[in-house]
């Protein structure tokens, strides 16, 4: 009796292991966690500022041209191509990430009139690289006029999947914890977009050029990170004097 | 293809001496304190669970990688089934219910076998595996209210939300799960994943009961790419689809 139910046990089991028998190979990206301390806001009568290039030292090829094979009408009305390595002027690398990591206080974020918005437009994400303060909403628009979804992943935040179906113009969403967030729309595999969940207002994003400029800053010494999505981390140290305008310059070699 | 067979074999001979074994385990006394419930669980998980879901509950047991979906990595704090709303932790209640269910279509079993204060015993220890539980606030579950009657209205409401919302852009026009997007879906632990077929709900993850699909549909399902639909749709409108869902249905 017992060994029958064995036997049927294990016939039963290998049919089923056998159904799910895949083996695949994959790693998720982690996206790297900010420090998140508790941060305290004044006025900074004093501040002095962060200035400098991040550069690209390798050899940068020409944007990869992304296959599109979905809802080609409003995807593929222009070519589109990948923009995780944008090398601009002098080797100068956009959409680095550049905060000071360890501050502890400073200025208050400016008003703003209303969220910080995330537009899906000819279905990219539109900035690539956006800063949001931290365990505010912010708001992702659909201008397309098709379904497509938002998709955050971290490792601090969990995932959230929001449908942004033709109709819905407009989601918010709020993420809790600073660092440094993924978004994909799953619908349109190619889209990608990432979102600075920032624990202060000391972040920018680096332009064509790879330029940055941080302002109001308290004198002080501070350790300054620099984030890129294929590039990975730098960070250097930084000292800052009243009124006066401090130069860091950060390179990224291949990887 | 004899390695596979035969992995697959041990495999299984391996999961059904666990479960015989486990078979001969006592349940516990009166569990008082969060800890006693702890050590349980953590007695039990060690038993049942380590094999697929690996003894520091990465998912990577001796038997995972023979699995497709892969066994849960507990560490993460990303659970498919969850009734608070999408980027919540589930419940405490959510994890017993899918310990007692399972998840159908996968090799997670139900372990309705287990007595209840056992099951609890489990949540609590599953709970001690991600930061996520002791730094995230639990959110508060969506609600879901009564059934709409499955009117010929209804289903036909639902019917075209289908075509308008574009869940066949996943699901396919038929809800066979081949649709556009299919093909390169992800999930959050970097697997490809298949979007569900409609016509088999007996394969849901969270199961199929009305209240299961208006779930599912409200919420998402964790770490995937089914979106919550929350947003975009209003609860009448869930109903709808859910009782368009239900009339698709062929097992
Ligand atoms: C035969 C392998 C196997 C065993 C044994 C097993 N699990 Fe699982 N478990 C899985 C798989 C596979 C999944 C993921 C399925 C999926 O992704 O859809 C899973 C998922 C889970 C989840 C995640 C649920 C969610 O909502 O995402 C939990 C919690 C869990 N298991 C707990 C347990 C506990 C507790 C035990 C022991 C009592 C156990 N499992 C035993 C295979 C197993
Ligand atoms: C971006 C792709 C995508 C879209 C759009 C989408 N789904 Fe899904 N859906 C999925 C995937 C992938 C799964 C399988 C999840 C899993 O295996 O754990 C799924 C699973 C499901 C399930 C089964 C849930 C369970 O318990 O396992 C239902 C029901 C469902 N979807 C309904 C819908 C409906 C209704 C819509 C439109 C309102 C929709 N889906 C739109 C990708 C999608
Ligand atoms: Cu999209």
């Amino acid at each position: 009796m017992a060994s029958q139910t064995a036997v049927q046990c294990v016939a039963a089991t290998s049919r089923r292991i056998g159904l799910f028998v895949v083996s695949l190979l994959s790693g998720i990206t982690a996206p790297i966690s900010a420090q998140q301390g508790d941060y305290v806001t004044g006025d900074v009568s004093d501040g002095g500022a962060i200035v400098g290039q991040v550069t690209f030292t390798g050899t940068a090829s020409t944007p990869r041209r992304l296959a599109i094979t979905i809802d080609t009408v409003v995807c593929a009305r222009e070519p589109q191509f990948a923009e995780d390595l944008l090398v601009g002027g002098g080797g100068g690398l956009q959409n680095v990430v550049v905060w000071i990591s360890d501050i502890r206080e400073g200025k208050a974020w400016e008003p703003r009139h209303s969220p910080a918005a995330l537009a899906q437009n000819g279905c990219r994400f539109v900035p690539h690289v956006l800063i949001v303060p931290v365990g505010e909403q912010f708001e992702v628009w659909n201008n397309d006029g098709i379904l497509h979804n938002v998709h955050t992943r971290g490792t601090e935040n969990r995932p959230v999947n929001k449908a942004q179906p033709g109709f819905l113009r407009s989601v918010r969403i709020r993420l809790a914890h600073a660092e440094i967030v993924h978004v994909e729309c799953d619908a349109h595999n190619w889209m990608s977009g990432w979102i600075a969940v920032a624990a202060h207002p000391y972040y920018v994003i680096t332009d064509q050029d790879g330029n940055y400029r941080l302002d109001d800053v308290p004198p002080g010494t501070y350790t300054l990170q620099f984030w890129h999505e294929r590039l990975g981390t730098e960070t250097q140290q930084v000292t800052v004097t009243a009124g006066g305008e401090a130069q860091v310059q950060a390179r990224f070699a291949s990887r | 293809m004899g390695t596979p067979r035969i992995s697959v074999l041990v495999a299984a001979v391996a999961l059904c001496v666990v479960a015989e074994a486990a078979a001969q385990y006592a349940p516990d006394g009166n569990l008082t304190s969060r800890a006693d419930l702890v050590r349980a669980g953590r007695r039990l998980y060690l038993r049942r669970c380590v094999f697929c879901h690996g003894s520091s509950g990465r998912g990577d047991g001796p038997v995972a990688r023979y699995v497709f979906p892969r066994p849960r990595d507990l560490t993460l704090g990303v659970f498919k089934i969850h009734s608070t709303p999408t980027g919540g932790l589930p419940t405490d209640q959510d994890l017993f219910n899918t310990l007692s269910r399972g998840l159908p279509g996968t090799t997670m079993p139900a372990w309705s076998n287990l007595s209840e204060q056992q099951r609890w015993a489990l949540v609590a220890y599953i709970e001690t595996f991600a930061a996520a539980f002791r730094t995230d606030g639990r959110l508060v579950p969506i609600a879901i209210g009564t059934p709409k009657p499955p009117l010929p209205e209804s289903v036909l409401a639902g019917r075209r939300l289908y075509i308008e919302a574009e869940c066949w852009k996943c699901h396919g026009m038929l809800g066979k799960g081949d649709g556009p997007s299919a093909p390169t879906l992800e999930d959050d632990w970097g697997y490809p994943i298949v979007p569900a077929d409609l016509r088999i709900s007996r394969n849901w993850r969270g199961g199929n009961r009305p209240v299961d699909i208006y779930r599912s549909i409200a919420v998402g399902i964790g770490g995937t790419p089914m979106p919550s639909w929350a947003d975009a749709l209003t609860s009448d409108q869930i109903w709808d689809m859910t009782n368009y869902l239900l009339s698709i249905i062929q097992q």
